[in-house]
């Protein structure tokens, strides 16, 4: 391991009185063992059972210990990005205290600084939950990669090493939804994924089935323009019906003898109408989904690297001419 | 300025020549003001101060660099609008960079980049300057003395125990004034007084060779846990410092709380310093580390808030004719002839006396 790498690993505080000083604690040991420089950085997110006060005690007897105290809970995304935005870190690990075994750490660095890209964590007990969830979370990761061409690895934790340059094109994004598991897969930067057992959570409860519902709705919203594009197909599509209801009305009044009264001028509003909304729907959804595109403050594109040609070739041309005219 | 008022002056000084301890480790900034946007006291007072120091001290005054301010967009406490508005209220001349300037700094993180008038000061030059100002004004300077304490000795006089090399000694005066910086609490502790409350660190300046395109620049990012680099004349290299990594530690002094033990040897933070330099400024990555001034800085608790700056001018009311001065800025002596204007003087000693 070259130890002149500087690691920065960033975690997020959510009411963790009981835990925080151990999680510190074994963080830092296993830090200081391989590694010259380092930081740990905690971004206290609203806890309100004493872990600020605790923090304070830390930081007087843990080197290289920074806290960074959110005016208010923001959530784990956003307390992330905290984090990610002020580690100076030449490999930046993230984790949570809660369920990301911290021993796990040299070796997903060692992993890190061979491929120079990101490794990121896979909760191998997924086969473990409930029927529902295991069924929910295929139809969404089979909606993120239809859909809206996106590979959101499936059961990705937050547990991930990323290196300075796939940290800096994650904080150059602006977008005011970040949901740091969708985003990792715009930056790209080849990921290697590992499997992993997260601790058990303890007595808090996991996310609901409703809660992740919601989230997975909010992440493909924010992700991806695609769905407004479905909506107008089948708005035009509806409108492409009523056109041909139209032309159905028509050759009934034509060619039936025996109508219900009325029934021709109302098939005919009523489908004009539909076909008019159908038709407005779709422009609209159109122009709504252009706008969320330009209000998305994005790099339209990351460079990797760059490399030019070094050709080792004798430059036989020379610059001589024979006659003088 | 005391010798102004004709009275008889002798000046103490720990170190073998003075002007060695803080008055040498730190960034040699001439203020002007720019250095304060939360408090519009010490920028107007540094704003007001610069050229009367340019005018007194103009031979040690270095001024061939451009200075640039930048203001950060994440972390900031005051945004780009806000220190323009500053620097307009305590009259700083104040102008945007150029362009050529603003793509050097990374515009994620830069909100905008100005250009200050703001010039450095050489220690060494300084220090000449003022010992010939000392001589002609028949001020007595003895190095190699530490002010112990200072006890009563009957009306209006006070007495001065003090160590030195040979052993203690002791001297007769009616005013004395400590301005011990951050020791001052080891003088009046010493006397037997309640600690001044201060809050004292251990900061670090690196000392750097920076690379060609910044030799003639100097930068600070304001206004939060950033950093700065400017030249350092007596030395030839230029100082970083950075906010957040050059207090290795800190302490209070208090009442009944003094200094810890033994301050630990530190090893630098000039890595640290850099790596959160270069994102806001790539170009500082390539500058090479020389060597670092270690020194102990003190701040008043009350500057805590907005960054404030005054000068610490304190009466000792049990032991009257002992005051504590105590300011962080080299421009702060000009706040001084005020406050010694009320002050009961003791009736000046003719020559023939002295």
């Amino acid at each position: 391991m070259n130890t002149s790498d500087f690691i920065s690993v960033v975690a997020r505080l959510d009411n963790q009185a009981d835990s925080v000083s151990l999680f510190v604690r074994e963080v830092s040991a296993i830090l200081k063992e391989r590694f010259a420089s380092y930081e740990i950085i905690l971004v206290e997110d609203g806890s309100t059972d004493g872990t600020l006060r605790l923090l304070k005690e830390l930081v007087r007897e843990i080197d290289c210990v920074r806290v960074i105290r959110l005016s208010r809970r923001f959530g784990v995304d956003v307390a992330l990005t905290a984090g990610l935005e002020s580690a100076i870190g030449d490999y930046v690990v993230t984790l949570d205290p809660r369920t990301d075994p911290p021993a796990l750490m040299p070796e997903l660095l060692g992993r890190a600084l061979k491929s120079r890209g990101v490794v990121c964590g896979i909760d191998s007990t997924w086969r473990r939950r409930p029927w529902s969830r295991r069924v929910g979370s295929r139809g969404f990761h089979w909606i993120a990669r239809r859909l809206l061409q996106l590979e959101i690895p499936p059961h990705a934790t937050y547990y991930r090493v990323m290196t300075r340059q796939a940290v800096n094109a994650l904080v150059r994004m602006r977008d005011k939804s970040r949901r740091l598991r969708a985003l990792t897969p715009y930056i790209g930067f080849a990921a290697e994924f590992f499997e992993y057992e997260p601790l058990p959570a303890g007595d808090r409860p996991g996310a609901t089935l409703f809660e992740e519902v919601d989230a997975a709705i909010s992440t493909i919203v924010s992700s991806s323009t695609r769905p407004l594009r479905l909506v107008t197909w089948l708005a035009l599509g509806a409108s492409l019906l009523n056109v041909l209801y139209i032309g159905y009305i028509v050759a009934i009044a034509l060619f039936k003898k025996k109508v219900a009264e009325g029934w021709v001028t109302l098939s005919t509003q009523h489908t004009v109408m539909f076909f008019l909304i159908f038709l407005i729907l779709s422009v609209v959804a159109e122009y709504v989904g252009q706008i969320l595109y330009e209000a998305r403050d994005r790099p339209l594109y990351y460079v990797q690297e760059e490399f030019n040609s070094s050709v080792v070739m004798p430059q036989d041309r020379r610059n001589v001419v024979n006659a003088s005219e | 300025m005391l010798a102004e008022r004709s009275l008889r002056v002798v000046v103490l000084e720990r170190e073998n020549e003075p002007l060695k301890r803080a008055s040498f480790s730190n960034q040699a900034r001439i203020h002007g003001g720019y250095h304060y946007p939360r408090s519009i006291l010490t920028g107007l007072r540094s704003s007001v101060n610069l050229p009367r120091f340019i005018e007194d001290y103009g031979d040690c005054v270095v001024d061939d660099f451009e200075h640039y301010y930048a203001i950060s967009r994440q972390f900031s406490n005051v945004t780009a609008r806000q220190f323009e508005l500053f620097c307009e209220r305590i009259r700083a001349p104040l102008k945007r960079a150029p362009a050529r300037v603003r793509t050097l700094f990374n515009d994620d993180l830069i909100e905008e980049v100005f250009v200050v008038r703001e010039p450095a000061f050489d220690a060494a030059k300084l220090r000449a300057h003022l010992g010939r100002r000392l001589a002609e004004a028949r001020v007595e300077v003895r190095t190699g003395q530490t002010a112990r304490s200072v006890q009563r000795a009957g009306a209006g006089r006070s007495t001065v125990h003090v160590l030195a090399h040979g052993g203690e000694t002791v001297l007769n005066s009616s005013l004395v004034f400590n301005c011990t910086y951050a020791a001052i609490n080891a003088v009046v502790a010493g006397s037997g007084l309640p600690r001044v409350p201060l809050k004292l660190e251990l900061a670090e300046l690196a000392l750097v060779e920076p690379p060609a395109a910044l030799k003639r620049a100097a930068v600070t990012v304001m206004c939060g846990p950033f950093f700065s680099l400017m030249p350092f004349p007596s030395r030839g290299l230029h100082t970083l410092s950075h906010v957040r990594y050059t207090p290795h530690l800190a302490w209070e002094e208090r009442e009944k709380a003094g200094p810890p033990e033994a301050l630990p040897a530190r090893a630098t933070h000039f890595d640290r310093m850099v790596r959160d330099a270069s994102r806001y400024l790539p170009l500082i990555g390539e500058c090479r580390y020389r060597e670092s001034l270690f020194e102990v800085k003190a701040l008043l608790p009350q500057a805590e808030g907005n960054d404030a700056r005054p000068i610490l001018f304190k009466q000792h009311v049990e032991l009257p004719g002992l005051y504590s001065v105590m300011g962080g800025k080299i421009d702060n002596v000009y706040d001084l002839p005020r406050e010694l204007d009320l002050l009961p003087m003791p009736m000046p000693i003719t020559r023939a006396t002295a």
